[in-house]
């Protein structure tokens, strides 16, 4: 048996960029089978499609400095900015980092000391998905006194609720949310344990 | 638990973000007339942009050129584009015996994967689980991916896994995993009896 362990397999990601990914893939292959299409058509018939005449025209008369000129180069640097940025910020994480024990092998035919092997030799890597942290927040709050209706979201640093209350002191309730939430994600086991936030208004 | 071409999207966003941007900077010191003044022979200002246009479409290799340009330009763009569908990276069949001379034993990691999301599916709060099984049957890797009801208590359940299900499939491989991968998200819908605060509605609830 290799002794080599691969990495843990990857369960925290970071935003893939598919969406500028997909677009520009899209427009690649728009351009391409548009070339294909005129130097088929030049083969066939031995003229030339307008969609390639046309634009070659338009560049042919249109001068560097002018109006166009100047658009052209500022659309070009504002489309090289985006996808620059679009491939160096690394986003936020997919989801948050669990603690867990690891597990044990038991059972093992012909191994008395099963109990004491490890289930897994490399890496265990637990996590909880942004969404669904953002669900046990919410759901934390309904059962706190106070509480008439709650929505959460979550980053991977922070969780922000906004609760609504029929209390008409609502910074009671907001202590009361804020430390709820906190313990309860404390005691599911997010390491680190985001910050909670809450923002209540009163219903009237 | 799929694989997602992230790497391979940033690198291409990069490359041609860097093409865009030196084609945008060169083109606005070319209409600033700077480049005419750094560099003699470069288009000054007041030239057109395509200058050489209508010659090279009159050129008898034109065509072919267009359209080995497009071909290569929409392979590239096609290949990008099946890019984005996430991979499984399924296992192929465990073999779980080596020797063919005395015969070969195979399962289907289906079958296993199966099994595991069956026996996670029982844990109380549990509302639904996949599982996939990756690498061989000496170094497996095991993905999972388990839906809990929002008032389980998750510790419990993570701990169910690694001290049941987990052991469970390493002990039937007889090897322990290479890796587990597990991801918790929530539902409100009720899980698995005897995990959360769900109650059956054929019990009586004595307050």
């Amino acid at each position: 048996m290799s002794t080599n362990i691969r990495p843990p397999v990857s369960m925290r990601r970071r935003p893939s960029r598919s969406v500028p990914a997909t677009i520009t893939a899209l427009l690649l292959l728009a351009l391409g089978v548009a070339l294909v299409w005129g130097g088929v058509v030049r083969l066939a018939q031995g003229g030339w499609p307008v969609f390639v005449t046309e634009p070659v025209r338009v560049l042919g008369e249109t001068g560097w400095d002018s109006a166009w000129g100047w658009t052209g180069a500022v659309v070009l640097l504002l489309i090289g900015v985006i996808l620059l940025l679009c491939g160096m910020i690394p986003g936020d994480f997919s989801a948050l980092p669990l603690r867990a024990k690891p597990g044990k092998l038991t059972g093992t035919s012909g191994s008395a000391e099963a109990g004491d092997l490890s289930a897994v030799r490399g890496g265990e890597n637990v996590v909880m998905s942004r969404r669904a942290v953002a669900r046990l927040a919410a759901s934390t709050c309904d059962h706190i006194d106070g509480v008439a209706s709650a929505s959460a979201s979550a980053s991977s640093r922070k969780v922000h609720l906004d609760v609504t209350t029929a209390l008409h002191d609502a910074s009671d309730v907001q202590h009361w949310v804020e430390d709820g939430v906190r313990s309860r994600l404390a005691a599911t086991g997010l390491d680190p344990v985001p910050e909670v936030t809450a923002s209540v208004r009163v219903r009237n | 638990m799929r694989h997602h071409s992230g790497k391979a999207n940033r690198t291409w966003l990069i490359i041609l973000g860097i093409l865009f941007l030196a084609a945008g900077a060169l083109a606005a010191l070319i209409a600033s007339g700077t480049l005419a003044r750094m560099a003699s022979g470069s288009p000054g200002q007041s030239d057109q942009v395509l200058i050489g246009g209508p010659g090279f479409l009159a050129w008898e290799y034109a065509s072919w050129c267009m359209l080995v340009a497009g071909l290569i330009l929409g392979i590239l763009g096609l290949w990008w584009l099946l890019a984005q569908v996430p991979r499984a990276r399924a296992a192929g069949m465990f073999r779980l015996q080596g020797d063919p001379a005395h015969g070969a034993t195979v399962c289907d990691p289906q079958v296993l994967a199966a099994a595991v999301a069956h026996e996670t599916d029982q844990l109380p709060g549990v509302v639904g689980s996949s599982v996939r099984l990756r690498g061989t049957a000496d170094e497996p890797d095991l993905a999972m991916k388990v839906t809990v009801n929002s008032d389980t208590d998750v510790q419990g359940v993570i701990a169910r896994i690694q001290q049941e299900v987990v052991p469970h499939l390493a002990s039937s491989l007889e090897v322990p995993l290479n890796t587990f991968g597990l991801e918790i998200d929530a539902s409100s819908k009720a899980g698995a009896p005897g995990g959360g605060s769900a109650v059956s509605s054929r019990g009586t609830v004595v307050y």
